[in-house]
This record gives structure tokens, C-alpha cells and sequence, in this order.
């Protein structure tokens, strides 16, 4: 039923695969820019140089730009040996024992999960290898972290709901202004920065939620509930969304609908992408969060760490901003030094 | 209905009424009617909650956001019938999407993008084919190599970033006499998917493969070719699904289609389709894919909280499922028994 051509020509055809993509695997090995994988040498072969090892949660761009700073911020100072959970909160266990079983100086780890998470804190303290925390600080006992750079995503969604109440107050009147909220994924990050954005637009009495859904971080998720919202909230006057990504799927629905002028966006972000729609007044605004700077400054801690400096602050909080046409370009860059 | 649930009935055994209707109906026309009975009764239990719901506007909403899964499940639908699945489905319409976007940003035509993501598309159905065919692994598990592999691609050439396309909306954001343009491209895959099940050689020959592959063997079916040719077309839909998402959204995400090839396969099932093979129709996929769409959208305008969401959405989909089965031993016992 299947002739033996046809076998020969399948294997054939999967050996060319296989020796292509091991080709590929062998050229991104060497591209120091790399978003992905190891990105240093692998497995203590650091010579003189201490080794810290990353556990990135993600390969979404912000964890990619995490990464690209922290590389920035370590310079040649330390090899950086890099894996990555893939959201997978197993993964992020075995990709901590792993890490920890090859003696690293120091542990950056951008988490996937605050119990996983805790997890591989507790190994690391066992094993005496200081702990950074990166975005994120979920750990309430500060002696168990060497130190932390961190968003705090509750008070830029307080700047943001500040933002907006502002600007209700501003325009004057006291009719209804309808806020819609497309959020990212439930149970994480972008809860936080909605509950901030509701506790500080409380301060426009006459501003309502009346609609609040998840995105799930997927941009034609955000598409399609942007459409649903436009149906079932025709007269809305704003809708907060969590990440730019998500921003564009929203102004896509909003375009098609008619409705992008009536409906003004506030987002989270800060890429250059985001940057720009603001500038062009398809965003009303955005924040600078930017993530190479949580990388780079982790960086620059776990080398003053190693060196023997202790921080004076040992979480640090990265301040973030409300970016609109007026301060656009003085916003942080996303993914780059400056 | 396939082409296993019409074979006629023996001469002289004809019931009338009903019965006849049963009978003519099959197993899977059965299920099919009672999912559309559930969907009937999702649709009025929606428009009384919602009176967006029933609008023009609101119900293309639905087609368009149902549009790419609609496309999936297709190939989907054709693979389950002969016994196979291709969970690399939606990994392979995300790096299509990003290899559009890349020949789209350079100086490439669309004619070209398509042609060449949609080739792209079928040599990785074809590989998966080989693969499966000649060394008899199970398709489950060796297309989920596949998608791991085609997700790691796809980072790599975007670097884990969303890549902006610009003067490619025709396909997603066009109509065609009103109707969503994704909607349209929906329909016509899903209709050639359902006229290749019931009048080609092919469709007959996957069916009778799912039902049972030795005695397809031994009739002469050519396993190994049927099967091939399911996965390219599978992997040609994948790729035009994937087409139809960076239309939609104005991007090319390397994650978009991350999800979808799961939503495929129960979208599938729900429409009647046999996880063993042998049993299906795209006439059941259809009101899989729709009862879906139409139960995520009518959540989204009645804003019900997420957590609450998955609790809706799964019980519909048991219901649907639970009241397929019924449908079909309903009419077993009733219209077929002698």
C-alpha cells in the first residue's frame, strides 16, 4: 500500500528536514541578539566569569525584551545562561532544579506563577544561590530575595484611571461617560492594573464600567471582543486595554465599525508601535513600561550583588508613565537602552 | 452528512413518516439535528437576554469572528473522518501569518504571499503525511512535535514580536454583498470540504479509511496517498487560515493561531465526529464552529465575568455533545431498529 520510493523518498525528505533545522538551531545559537533559548554558553563553561542563570516565563515580546536588557545589563561582566517556561508552571519547577543543579552565582527568575515561583525561591535559598526577581515581586518574606525590579501594575493602572477621570472632569458635563475595559488574562498582571484603573476613575463620579472582558493577551481575541462590545455598548465613550498588542485588535473592531472616532483608547505599553498610534491620535494614550529597563536594572543588581555591593533598595520599583501626544517623546523605550 | 450515513435503505424495508426522516437522516444526520435543535434553543435564550443579539450587525459579528476556526475545523473535519488529527494546525497558520507578513513588508505582492504561504502550508501537511504514513506514529502525537517545532519557528524569524502588515485587509476586513470576506472564505472551504466528503473519491475513500483502515486495505484503497492528501490539504487550509488572521487583526502574531487547533477539534466533535474516525460531516462542524461562536458572543454582551464564562460555555458544549449522542441513539433504537 505504500511503495518503498515512496518510504525512500520520506526519509529523504525528513533527513533534509531534520539536518535544516538543526542548521537553523546551530545559526540562532550564535546570534547574540537572540529573543530565544540559551543565549549565552550553556551549562557553566563560564570560565572565570560568574554564571547567572534566567528563568524567563515567557516568549511573548516584553519577556523577550526582559531578556534583552538583562543580557545589556550583565555585559560581559557574567555569562547568562537562559530557559524559558513557556507559561508552563511545571516547566518553570524542572527549569529552576535544572538551573540550580549546575551551581549558578546568582538566579534571575521571571515568573510564571507566585506558587512555582516560590518554589524555586525556596530551592535557591537551600542551595545558597541569591535570587532576583524580575516585573514581579511576589515574595513576603524580603530576606529570601537577593533583590527585585519591579512594575507596580496597580499604580500605573491608578495613573491611567487618573488619566481618564481628568479628562472627564475636563470636558465638563454631567452625563453618563461609558467605560469599557478589554482586559488580558484573568488571574494575573492585568487584574491588578484594572483594579487600579477603577479605584482611581472612581474620582469622575459620572464615568461608569460597563463593560469589562477579556483579551487573553491575543490580539483577534481582542478583535472579536471589541466587535461585541461596540454591539452591546453602542454609545461608549472610552475603553481602557491592557496591552498595545491587544490596543490594535480593539482599534481594528473600532475602525471597521465606524466607531474610532467616537470611542478613544487608553492602553499599557510603550513599544514604537504604540508610541506612534498615540503620536497619530489613534491612541488617546499609553504608559511607558518598559520592560528592558526591569532586564537591564536586574542586570546591573545581581553584578553589584556578585561584586559584593549590597542595594540600597533591594526592591525597586520602575516609576511608569501616562504617555499621551504632549510627553511622547520623552517615553522610556520598550525594548532598547534609550 | 457523509457519505457512510447514506447508503440507502433496503428495498422494501422503507418505513414512512418520521421514521423514514430518521432513517434517511442517519447516525450522524441524527446528531447533526440535535445539535441544531440545542442551537435553535441557544439562539432564542439569547435574543430574550440580549437585545443586540439579533441585529445584522451583531450576527455578521459572529460569522466573522467564527470565520478562522470555521476554516480550521474544515481541515480538521476531513482529517477525524479518515482516523487522523493535526494539532500543528494552528502553529502552521501563525507562521504562515508571519511569513506573509514578512514578503507583504518587502516588495512582494499579495498574489505572491498567498501563493507562497499557502505552498508553505501544504509542504508542512506534507511532511506531517510522510511522517505519519511511513513510520506509522500516531498523528496525535507526532503533529504535536510539529506544532512545537513550527511555534519555535515562529518566534525565531519574529523574534517573539508582532509584525504590523499594512494594505492587506482586503481579506479580512472586506465584504462580499455584506457578508464578512472571512465569512465568505469560511463558507466556500467549508462547502468544498463537505461536497470532497460526500461526491469525490477521496472523501469516500478517507470515511471508509476512518471506518476501517485493514479492510480499506483490502479493497484496494491507496491508504498512504489518502492520507497524504488529507494532511496537505489540511496544512493549505492552515495556511489560509492563518492568512485570514493577519487580515483581520492588521498583523502577523507568532502565537496567534496558538489555541485554535484545540477549539478545531471541538468545534468537530460537538458537530458529530467520531475521535476513532469513520464518522462526521461538515454539516455538523458548521454548527459546532457556530454554536461556539454565537455562545462566546452573546457572553460577551451580556459582559458575564469570565470565570463565569467557562462555566457557560462548558456546559452548552456538554449539552450539545450529550445531546448529539441522544439524538443518535434515539434514532437507532427507534428508526433504524428491526
Amino acid at each position: 500500500m505504500f511503495g518503498r520510493s515512496l518510504r525512500r523518498l520520506t526519509a529523504l525528505t525528513l533527513a533534509a528536514a531534520a539536518t535544516a533545522a538543526l542548521g537553523a538551531g546551530c545559526g540562532s545559537s550564535s546570534d547574540d541578539d537572540g529573543g530565544s533559548g540559551t543565549s549565552a554558553a550553556s551549562g557553566g563553561g563560564g570560565g572565570d566569569k560568574p554564571v547567572v542563570g534566567f528563568i524567563n516565563g515567557s516568549s511573548v515580546e516584553f519577556n523577550m525584551c526582559v531578556s534583552r536588557g538583562l543580557k545589556a545589563g550583565l555585559g560581559d561582566a557574567a555569562e547568562l545562561n537562559e530557559v524559558n517556561s513557556r507559561d508552563d508552571v511545571g516547566a518553570e519547577v524542572s527549569n529552576g532544579e535544572d538551573l540550580l543543579a549546575r551551581k549558578p552565582d546568582a538566579l534571575v527568575l521571571q515568573t510564571v506563577n507566585v506558587q512555582s515561583g516560590a518554589q524555586i525561591v525556596d530551592k535557591a535559598n537551600g542551595d545558597d544561590v541569591p535570587v532576583f526577581l524580575s516585573s514581579v515581586d511576589f515574595v513576603r518574606d524580603p530576606s529570601k530575595v537577593a533583590g527585585a525590579v519591579v512594575f507596580d501594575n496597580g499604580a500605573t493602572g491608578a495613573k491611567i484611571g487618573g488619566f481618564l477621570a481628568e479628562q472627564v472632569r475636563a470636558a465638563g458635563g454631567s452625563g453618563e461617560v461609558k467605560v469599557g475595559i478589554v482586559a488580558g488574562a484573568p488571574g494575573a498582571a492585568s487584574d491588578f492594573l484594572v483594579r487600579g484603573f477603577k479605584g482611581a476613575l472612581a474620582a469622575a463620579p459620572n464615568a461608569k464600567v460597563v463593560f469589562e472582558q477579556p483579551g487573553m493577551w491575543n490580539r483577534g481575541k481582542a478583535a472579536s471582543v471589541a466587535e461585541n462590545m461596540i454591539q452591546a455598548q453602542p454609545d461608549l465613550d472610552y475603553v481602557l486595554v491592557s496591552n498595545e498588542d491587544m490596543a490594535f485588535g480593539v482599534l481594528k473592531s473600532l475602525q471597521a465599525a465606524g466607531k474610532d472616532g467616537q470611542v478613544k483608547i487608553l492602553t499599557n505599553g510603550g513599544t514604537e508601535l504604540g508610541l506612534r498610534a498615540v503620536e497619530d491620535g489613534e491612541f488617546l494614550s499609553t504608559t511607558d513600561a518598559s520592560p528592558f529597563q526591569i532586564g537591564f536594572r536586574t542586570g546591573r543588581a545581581v553584578l553589584d550583588q556578585l561584586d559584593g555591593r549590597s542595594a540600597a533598595e533591594p526592591v525597586q520599583t520602575l516609576p511608569v508613565q501616562v504617555i499621551t501626544r504632549d510627553n511622547a517623546a520623552g517615553a522610556a523605550a520598550y525594548c532598547a537602552a534609550s | 452528512m457523509s457519505a457512510v450515513d447514506s447508503l440507502p435503505a433496503a428495498a422494501g424495508d422503507r418505513p414512512r413518516g418520521p421514521l423514514a426522516l430518521l432513517r434517511r437522516l442517519g447516525p450522524t444526520g441524527s446528531h447533526v439535528a440535535a445539535l441544531a435543535l440545542v442551537l435553535v434553543v441557544v439562539v432564542v435564550v439569547a435574543s430574550l437576554l440580549s437585545e443586540t443579539f439579533l441585529t445584522t450587525d451583531n450576527l455578521l459579528n459572529v460569522t466573522r469572528q467564527v470565520a478562522v476556526l470555521g476554516i480550521l475545523a474544515g481541515a480538521t473535519t476531513l482529517l477525524m473522518v479518515s482516523g487522523g488529527i493535526d494539532l500543528s494546525i494552528g502553529a502552521c497558520a501563525s507562521l504562515c501569518g508571519v511569513i506573509a507578513a514578512k514578503l507583504l513588508n518587502g516588495d512582494a505582492s499579495a498574489t505572491v504571499a498567498v501563493l507562497a504561504v499557502v505552498g508553505i502550508g501544504m509542504g508542512v501537511g506534507l511532511l506531517n503525511g510522510l511522517a505519519i504514513v511511513a513510520s506509522g506514529a500516531p498523528p496525535l502525537i507526532l503533529t504535536l512535535g510539529t506544532m512545537s517545532i513550527l511555534e519555535g519557528f515562529s518566534q525565531a524569524t519574529t523574534n517573539a514580536e508582532t509584525i504590523p502588515v499594512g494594505n492587506f485587509g482586503w481579506l479580512g476586513a472586506a465584504t462580499l454583498l455584506g457578508i464578512p470576506m472571512p465569512a465568505v472564505v469560511a463558507g466556500v472551504v467549508l462547502l468544498a470540504c463537505g461536497l470532497l466528503l460526500r461526491y469525490t473519491r477521496l472523501g469516500r475513500d478517507a470515511l471508509a479509511i476512518g471506518g476501517n483502515e485493514h479492510a480499506s486495505f483490502v479493497a484496494g484503497i491507496g491508504i498512504g496517498r489518502v492520507k497524504i492528501a488529507l494532511y496537505v490539504i489540511a496544512g493549505a487550509l492552515a495556511a489560509l487560515a492563518g492568512l485570514v488572521l493577519v487580515s483581520r487583526v492588521g498583523a502577523a502574531s507568532p502565537m496567534g493561531g496558538v489555541g485554535l487547533e484545540l477549539q478545531a477539534v471541538a468545534a468537530v466533535v460537538i458537530g458529530g465526529a467520531s475521535l476513532a474516525g469513520g464518522r462526521g460531516s461538515v454539516a455538523g462542524t458548521v454548527l459546532g464552529v457556530v454554536l461556539l461562536g454565537v455562545i462566546t458572543n452573546v457572553l460577551n454582551l451580556l459582559n458575564v465575568q469570565t470565570y463565569y464564562q467557562s462555566v457557560a460555555t462548558g456546559a452548552v458544549i456538554a449539552i450539545a455533545v450529550m445531546s448529539g449522542q441522544a439524538g443518535t441513539r434515539w434514532r437507532s433504537d427507534r428508526g433504524a431498529g428491526h
